[in-house]
């Protein structure tokens, strides 16, 4: 099966972790994927900087042709749990407001959370794939972040927020019209992506060093869910 | 022989100043007293009011926005809660009566806490559309309150230049308080025990907007104002009278009191939105067919009258919905 891997940083982990011949992977930050436009069967950006990171990242291709592949996973890009508890940093529901943040009702939240995912880069790009004939298409979003996240947010350090941001996330996810793949039940704890599958934990570790991105080991996980997934189809 | 109207220019006698002149396009109708500022605009009032605050922000005006959406609500979903309408959420503000009440309140007058209730959901009586399907309990009613009161008290105290629309004469008040929409319409229960119809004459609008004007003056040095009187007809009116007598019996008050404050503070200026749209110079071709309201060829107009005399930002580009009011007015025409 041929798999195309389009993503963003999150690519990183999964070309880290991955074995196997049959995939191709295009990495490119989310503001620069924003410049894809469909055209005669390929996804290709009108940024010449763009199409070299693209080609960079696969080995030379710089444009997406959907007749080169059987399969597309749309990795990362903006959906994600992360995404999501962001909404906390200044809007709350009346019984977490802590410094200041404003009041907002559930269902302005649930509605925020939804917007989120309705706009982020993952559900265009399957989007954009599907207009140009993509089939098999589906969504890895972003790994739960590590428990260090709770420095930059430590509201997630209340459980009761955590479990609140997450039902509202999980909730979200249910409108999203490709299929997902699910973060692998075993590199979780509670809502947080166990420590040793982020950077730097092992070899193959990426280049990042923060809670939200994760390394090789946990790659190898994710693809092999994918490779599940897809062949199932 | 001579007479006062020898020297009178063009636009002062009807037949050169309208007759003789394209409704849309009426020339030295709007004399701007003072320029926009390029921020710290703040805008309230009845639902027409919509439109200039949409406006001014496409047209990179900086209008305040001291009770913003939360990241990620779409544009639809924003308006249905009440975001992004005006500079806080407090929904339209049909009356002079309540931006008074909503200014005193803010700056420390008594907290106005009534909570109705609809099919076991809670609604502000005082906003009670920013909720659409209301909140689960008085408390988190009472708490979204201070919250937004205290943003308000922010607006008040950083807000150098208020535009308000003026839209009705019309209110229900329990003695106390001044409602935006009869209880009932939204939320709450009518009991005419409890609720009393108020007329407001031209004098207590007049004095509604001077003590609003007095609140804002103690807080910043030298505030200006902008008042207009929105062109759109009642929806109904809780008097005897007919709804077309009663609809001008309000926008004669309202336009009145406009014109009363204009004469009387130099802070204050007065913009013709209603002139150009409602009246016979206008031929009623800016409504659409159920003569209430606006066409958005008609708001284009009003607000290219408006923008004409004041500086032009170069416009910004937004990925927005196609304009849709929110007026809880509009439920009395759906439900009665």
């Amino acid at each position: 099966m041929r798999l195309c891997v389009l993503g963003n940083s999150h690519v990183a982990a999964l070309k880290l972790g991955y074995r196997g011949n049959d995939a191709i992977f295009f990495a490119s930050p989310s503001r620069t994927l924003r410049t894809l436009q469909p055209q005669a069967g390929e996804l290709i950006s009108t940024d010449p900087d763009v199409r070299r990171r693209l080609a960079k990242s696969s080995g030379g291709t710089e444009s997406i042709r959907v007749a080169d592949f059987d399969a597309f996973l749309v990795v990362g890009c903006v959906l994600g749990f992360a995404s999501a508890t962001g909404i906390y940093k200044s809007h709350r529901l009346s019984r977490h407001v802590e410094d200041g943040e404003q009041v907002i009702s559930e269902a302005a939240l649930r509605k925020a959370a939804h917007g989120l995912i309705a706009q982020s880069l993952a559900r265009r790009l399957a989007d954009l794939l599907r207009s140009i004939g993509a089939r098999n298409v589906a969504i890895v979003p972003e790994p739960l972040p590590t428990a260090t996240v709770v420095s930059a947010r430590p509201w997630l350090a209340n459980e009761e927020i955590g479990t609140t941001l997450m039902e509202v996330y999980l909730h979200s996810l249910a409108d999203v019209p490709h299929e997902l793949i699910e973060q692998p039940a075993h590199t979780k704890l509670g809502m947080f992506t166990r420590r040793e599958f982020s950077n730097p934990s092992g070899p193959g570790s990426t280049q990042f060093c923060e809670p939200y991105h994760m390394n090789g080991y946990y790659g190898a996980e994710v693809m092999a869910q994918v490779e599940k997934h897809f062949s199932m189809i | 022989m001579a007479h006062p109207y020898h020297n009178q220019l063009p636009e002062q006698r009807w037949r050169s100043g309208v007759a003789e002149q394209q409704p849309g396009q009426v020339k030295g109708l709007y004399l701007p007293r003072f320029s926009l500022p390029k921020s710290a605009i703040a805008t309230a009032g009845s639902c027409f009011a919509q439109h200039i605050a949409h406006h001014l922000n496409s047209r990179g005006w900086s209008v305040l926005d001291v009770e913003p959406p939360p990241p990620g609500m779409s544009i639809r979903d924003a308006k249905a809660f009440q975001y992004r309408i005006y500079s806080a959420r407090y929904g339209n503000i049909y009356t002079a009566r309540q931006l008074r009440e909503l200014a005193q309140e803010a700056m420390g007058g008594s907290m106005r806490e009534v909570v109705w209730e609809r099919d076991g959901r809670y609604f502000d009586a005082f906003r009670p559309g920013a909720e659409p399907q209301g909140l689960s309990s008085v408390d988190e009613v009472l708490i979204q309150r201070r919250d937004h009161i205290a943003r308000v008290r922010t607006l008040l105290q950083t807000a150098d230049f208020w535009i308000f629309t003026l839209g009705l004469t019309e209110a229900w008040t329990d003695g106390t308080y001044t409602y935006p929409t009869a209880p009932g319409v939204i939320a709450g229960n009518y009991d005419p025990c409890s609720f009393n119809l108020q007329n407001f004459d031209v004098d207590e609008v007049v004095e509604d907007l001077e003590v609003f004007r007095s609140v804002v003056r103690e807080l910043r040095p030298d505030p200006r104002f902008l008042l207009t009187v929105s062109p759109v007809p009642l929806a109904a009116t809780a008097t005897s009278q007919h709804i077309l007598s009663a609809t001008m019996y309000s926008k004669a008050v309202l336009r009145a009191a406009a014109g009363k404050l204009y004469d009387r503070y130099e802070d204050i200026d007065y913009f013709p939105s209603f002139e150009l749209v409602f009246t016979p110079f206008a031929k009623g071709m800016w409504f659409e067919q159920d003569m209430r309201n606006v066409r958005p060829d008609g708001v284009e107009m009003v607000m290219r009258h408006f923008f004409a005399d004041h500086e032009n930002l170069a416009p910004r580009q937004f990925d927005d919905a196609p304009e849709d009011v929110v007026c809880e007015e509009a439920l009395l025409q759906a439900f009665g």
